[in-house]
């Protein structure tokens, strides 16, 4: 049976041993518990809960017992080692220069014992890679100061203060751009999020939940159901569309108001390196985009907006930005030069490319895919009429929307970023710095394999735009071609940064 | 590209015995309860579908792992890691060695029984940004481990 060998075990601490104390005393509440059901009501009955409880604190501690014992860790100058495991063993290896933040955190009861949590983290996901729980303060101490010295050459730390535009300079605010009060209303005409809908069931539950369910049942029901029975055809269709008029309106307007109050005075500021943006009336949002960790860039319009020649531009930067924010808009709404002169000056592209299309059978795959979902609804229809076989004059429609994705749906690889067109209503333009590649993958399923295609997807430190940055049905082929101009593009980049 | 050790067809057999195992279980049991409770007596027709499901699920215990075996491929070059995998969806992911975060090198129970190991690369994506390679003899992933440390440099994401 072979394990994995540890290089020397003597290195290797175990975690304090008030850990052992610490779990015990936490897990006798959820101890108690099961007593007291098994055990009945009475205190009468003690001699019976406290066995219970005896029962599960025996089965629990040789669980606390044997984790405790299977759990090691290391630290060097090179990387931090955490053994653990009972059964299944985990090693997991963390080299220096890729951690960004230690945290020590201690609750009361830890803080009674002189115990602390660890927690390291690495770039991406915000959850720690590693949690050392729980070690002495003093020792938490010391680790947190250990990798900050083993740090102190890196330029992981350097990197840490962003200022990457040369020292010497003096930082001085630039403004960049300031959204008139216009078009804040124009961006909260143009949103159409029915909004009344949503408000409506809001202050629904609300009122149900302060009591009031007995007037909403009493007006829904009795009064209602009477008149509605009274009316005729014609008139139930006059006050059901104007209701619906009156809805959408209302919605429309409290739109408009929810948009002012969102984006009042939204302004960015250019300084050192970041985009600082504020904005709000009510409630004001403050935050930094540090520009050299921004991983993907989005400009997005619909065909309504495009009417209007407007457009959006968003970014997304690593990990804990992500969490907080999603999607950061630097231009909520503004014209598509705007953004152009933003992305030019500040970001160094432009989405305004020779975009590649994919390749030509995809429009029968999408029409194909389309048809399938579209037939299965009609022929679910025509069990309740068979009129509904009427819909099947609309196939035409089908193939035509699918011809105008695949129009829309372009990429290329330009100047070291990636550019990916997409979509026909929702539709966006996704910058990718070849720099930001984390990962990609080449993918194809059954029916791609067999038509020689594949999907191009590309992974960045960013959360939330996995399912944006992929490229769909692209010949084999190319799908690889691009990879090696990306790895290209990828290598040149870091030689630079070794230059440096 | 590498192949994975074939002890892993083993592993990842038994992995879908004891799916098969459990499933047609809950299974059985739950057809006898609820057949107990809504029938007098408990036909033998209510026992075809659990039936047909669990020896769909033991097929697939035996088959799966062969196939899987002959598509999964893994190349660990100086400058890039790559791994090829997937039945239906045939998928090729590919990392450059100095976005790798940290590396785990696990085993579960039934890995330790064969001397194999679970390499894992994390990058600063998310987890479908990570590569898993199972079926690595333990030598041979502590191995890879060690070289890739030396490889991983200063990072900026």
């Amino acid at each position: 049976m072979r394990t994995m060998q540890e290089d020397s075990f003597d290195d290797y601490k175990k975690l304090s041993p008030k850990t052992l104390l610490y779990r015990l005393i936490t897990n006798i509440p959820s101890a108690i518990i099961p007593a007291w059901i098994v055990g009945g009501n009475g205190l009468a009955e003690f001699g019976k809960e406290s066995l219970i409880l005896l029962l599960v604190l025996m089965v629990v501690t040789p669980s606390i017992m044997l984790h405790y014992f299977f759990y090691k860790y290391r630290i060097n100058e090179r990387d931090l080692s955490i053994i653990s495991g009972v059964f299944a063993k985990k090693h997991r290896t963390i080299p220096i220069e890729k951690i960004q933040n230690v945290r020590i955190e201690q609750n009361f009861l830890q803080k009674m014992l002189g115990l602390a949590k660890v927690e390291i983290e690495t770039a991406g996901d915000i959850a720690a890679e590693a949690k050392l729980e729980f070690v002495n303060k003093e020792s938490a101490e010391e680790l947190k100061l250990m990798i900050n010295n083993l740090q102190s050459d890196t330029f992981t730390k350097q990197s840490l203060n962003d200022s990457d535009l040369g020292q010497t300079q003096i930082p001085v605010a630039e403004d960049v751009y300031k959204m008139p009060l216009k078009d804040i209303i124009k961006h909260g005409m143009l949103r159409f999020r029915p909004m009344t809908l949503i408000f409506g069931a809001w202050a629904f539950s609300t009122l149900q939940q302060f009591g009031f369910q007995d007037q909403i049942d009493k007006i829904v029901t009795e009064d209602s159901i009477l008149q509605l029975e009274a009316l005729s055809g014609t008139e139930l269709a006059i006050y059901v569309t104007v209701g619906v008029l009156i809805a959408l309106l209302s919605s429309w307007i409290l739109d408009i108001l929810l948009t002012i109050n969102q984006f009042y005075n939204f302004n960015i500021e250019f300084k050192d390196g970041k985009l600082f943006v504020k904005h709000g009336l009510f409630v004001t949002k403050n935050y930094a985009s540090t520009i050299k960790k921004i991983q993907v860039f989005a400009v997005r319009t619909n065909p309504i907006r495009r009417l209007f020649g407007f457009f959006s531009l968003a970014v997304e930067s690593a990990g804990t930005n992500a969490e907080k924010l999603g999607r950061e808009y630097l231009l909520p709404l503004s014209t598509l030069d705007k953004v152009s002169e933003l992305t030019t000056k500040y970001f160094g592209f432009s989405i305004e490319q020779d975009y590649k299309n994919t390749a030509r059978v995809s429009i029968r795959r999408r029409f194909v895919s389309y048809l399938i979902v579209y037939g299965s609804l009609i022929a679910a229809l025509c069990f309740a009429d068979l009129y509904f076989l009427l819909g099947l004059v609309l196939v035409p429609l089908l193939y035509l929307l699918a011809k105008a994705e695949y129009g829309r749906h372009g990429y290329i690889i330009s100047a070291d970023k990636i550019y990916i067109r997409n979509g026909l209503f929702f539709q966006s333009s996704i910058t990718i710095p070849a720099e930001k590649y984390q990962a990609c993958e080449i993918s194809s399923s059954i029916f791609q394999r067999r038509l020689g295609l594949a999907d191009f997807h590309i992974y960045t430190a960013a959360m939330l735009s996995d399912d944006a940055c992929v490229i769909h049905d692209l010949p084999l082929a190319e799908a690889w071609e691009l990879k090696a101009e990306l790895d290209k593009a990828f290598k040149e980049h870091r030689r630079k940064l070794k230059g440096k | 590209m590498n192949k994975l050790n074939s002890d892993i067809k083993l592993i990842w057999a038994f992995g879908y015995l004891a799916q098969a195992i459990v499933i047609g279980a809950i299974l059985f049991v739950s057809e006898i309860t609820f057949a107990s409770e809504m029938f007098e007596e408990i036909s033998s027709i209510g026992f075809v579908v659990p039936s047909i499901i669990t020896v769909l699920l033991l097929i697939r215990a035996g088959v799966l792992p062969f196939l899987h075996y002959k598509i999964w491929a893994f190349e660990i070059k100086d400058d890039e890691i790559c791994i090829e995998r997937g039945l239906l969806v045939r998928r090729n992911t590919s990392i450059p060695v100095v976005r790798i975060q940290h590396i785990d090198v696990n085993q579960g129970i039934f890995d330790r029984m064969f001397g194999l190991s679970r390499l894992i690369l994390f990058t600063a994506g998310t987890k479908r940004a990570d590569l898993r390679i199972p079926g690595l003899p333990v030598e041979y992933a502590e191995a890879v481990r060690d070289r890739l440390k030396n490889l991983i440099v200063e990072d900026v994401v």
